[in-house]
């Protein structure tokens, strides 16, 4: 009895132990999610005043509640909306909505996470999440209320579910690339770009037309929303919507300054045959092409957060830069497996020699 | 095994994966430390993070009347939403001087001026600095009045009065 009762205590100790090695990453990325939500409350608790995009966000969130004229009609309305939705309950107070960007900000690293696990192993999911949430423009925009972890969270969400092939994913899809549209104008463009894509790569036109068909109505209502309240519908100043063809070196210039040196990995995984070959990385190749271009073209309004949608695609190609240089088909995992195996013989075979050395003859098998 | 080991090590490109792998986590880390530096409103000067700062608009506006539009060189959005005033920020040409500063509000009937004075300047805008020094705030004193003063954390609160108003 004591016996059995001891067989099944190692049992059961092998199989907590087992599952620590499987899920170590996971685990890993649960801390690290801890952590960074207790940073954001850090910085979020000591905000005192709101920025000034902040404040017309706040105002524009009064003016829904109150049913008066916007502040400034051409500002996306989805975190006004979010906002006077929590005011209808709680009363109108800025200080109930402080956290509620960093909250989208880490539902997009969780997703994002989701995401690349299933496609790239937890180890390269676990980079590219933490390179971006830990990001100087994407942490420190995210503790304003602002737009730019909302829309980052819904267009990772549009990723998320573009690269699952099923129908009601894509579906979803459509309704996730709209709201992208209603956080933050400009990066529909980016959603736009991530979904011609997988629709080109999935070679099934009855899925774009899933999208479509929910996009499309979404968006119709957003902008009919608007223009039922304001009389018209405007997505930014005009000073703002100028494009050059001549592209300004702004974003390429400040690159380390918004990336950090990561960035310099990009252009490696640029130029290998591998990022290629893998259809899976076509998408966050043209996002980040797509936006750099986009964001380039303007003719004079330039700023760091204006990259902060784009960052996963960036870090995504410092990562598989990494990759591509450990190559021939390992996997950053699998190396990771195989030096691990490795040291675990080494460290055994150092213990058998230890036991001959402390035992002398009764070592000898 | 051992050799199998070695034989990796020997390979170049595992070395250049973990030069890679070093430059990712130690550039990541310091980009991020260094990130407040390199985006304005973040700094440690900025008024974010200024206790005072809600307060002292409430206090410094509670004596004008509310049908009233402040006129404000600095955080607009801020001192509107916070003050509950309409407010108009003196911009686009419009106003180059005291003495267009002077004849713009007449012409739109706006009697109070509220002037942000932070970081040595009362203004952030390049056609209004001249007006908003601490040298053309002295100046200010032949067309308005004074009526209200109040500092902040970050910043010096200032309400004028067009004079010919009072």
């Amino acid at each position: 009895m004591a016996l059995e009762n001891h067989n099944k205590l190692r049992k059961e100790n092998k199989n907590v132990l087992s599952f620590f090695k499987s899920y170590s990453i996971d685990i890993a990325f649960v801390i690290f999610c801890i952590y960074l939500a207790l940073y954001y409350n850090e910085f979020i608790s000591i905000l005192r005043v709101p920025s000034h995009d902040g404040t017309v966000y706040l105002m524009n969130a009064h003016d829904w509640l109150n049913n008066e004229p916007l502040d400034e009609n051409y500002r996306p309305p989805l975190i006004s909306w979010i906002i006077a939705g929590i005011w209808s309950i709680t009363g109108e107070n800025w200080i109930l909505v402080k956290g509620l960007q960093a909250i989208f900000t880490v539902g997009a690293g969780v997703v994002l996470y989701i995401l690349l696990r299933k496609y790239k192993g937890s180890m390269f999911a676990f980079g590219v999440t933490a390179l971006t949430m830990i990001n100087g423009p994407v942490f420190l925009f995210s503790t304003q209320i602002m737009t730019e972890g909302l829309a980052l969270f819904f267009l990772v969400l549009s990723m998320y579910f573009l690269k699952s092939r099923e129908e009601k994913y894509w579906f979803l899809a459509g309704i996730t690339i709209a709201l992208t549209f209603a956080s933050r104008y400009p990066v529909f463009l980016q959603a736009l770009a991530i979904f011609i894509v997988e629709s080109i790569l999935s070679r099934k036109p009855k899925l774009a037309l899933r999208t479509i068909s929910a996009g499309v109505p979404v968006l119709i209502l957003i902008v009919l929303i608007i223009y039922l309240k304001e009389g018209t519908f405007t997505t930014s100043l005009s000073k703002d919507t100028t494009i050059s063809l001549l592209l300004s070196p702004y974003y390429i210039v400040n690159s380390i300054n918004i990336w950090g040196i990561p960035f310099l990995l990009v252009p490696i995984a640029l130029i290998y045959r591998r990022t290629y070959e893998d259809r899976f990385n076509y998408s966050f190749i043209v996002w980040f092409i797509v936006s750099l271009l986009f964001w380039s073209a303007s003719s004079g309004n330039w700023q760091f957060r204006f990259a902060i949608q784009y960052t996963p695609a960036v870090y995504f190609l410092s990562i598989l830069a990494i990759e591509n240089i450990i190559k021939s088909g390992i996997s950053i995992d699998s190396t990771i497996v195989s030096y691990r195996d490795a040291i675990k013989s080494r460290v055994k075979s150092i213990k058998r020699i230890s036991k001959y050395e402390l035992f002398g003859d009764f070592g000898k098998e | 095994m051992t050799r199998v080991i070695i034989a990796k090590l020997k390979k170049i490109h595992y070395w250049l994966a973990g030069v890679a792998i070093a430059m990712v986590l130690v550039g990541a880390v310091y980009s991020h430390a260094q990130s407040k530096t390199h985006l304005g409103g973040f700094g440690d000067t900025a008024n974010i993070n200024d206790d005072l700062y809600i307060q002292a608009v409430k206090n410094l506006t509670k004596s004008v009347p509310k049908n009233e539009t402040l006129v404000v060189t600095a955080n607009s959005a801020v001192i509107k939403y916070f003050s509950d005033h309409l407010v108009k920020v003196p911009w686009r040409g419009k106003v180059t001087s005291e003495k267009t500063l002077v004849t713009w509000m007449s012409d739109l009937g706006y009697k109070y001026l509220v002037v942000v004075y932070t970081h040595g300047r009362g203004t952030s805008l390049a056609e209004l600095k001249p007006i908003f020094s601490n040298k053309g705030l002295r100046a200010l004193n032949a067309d308005f009045q004074k009526i209200g003063e109040t500092s902040t954390e970050s910043a010096k609160l200032l309400l004028y009065k067009k004079i010919g108003q009072l």
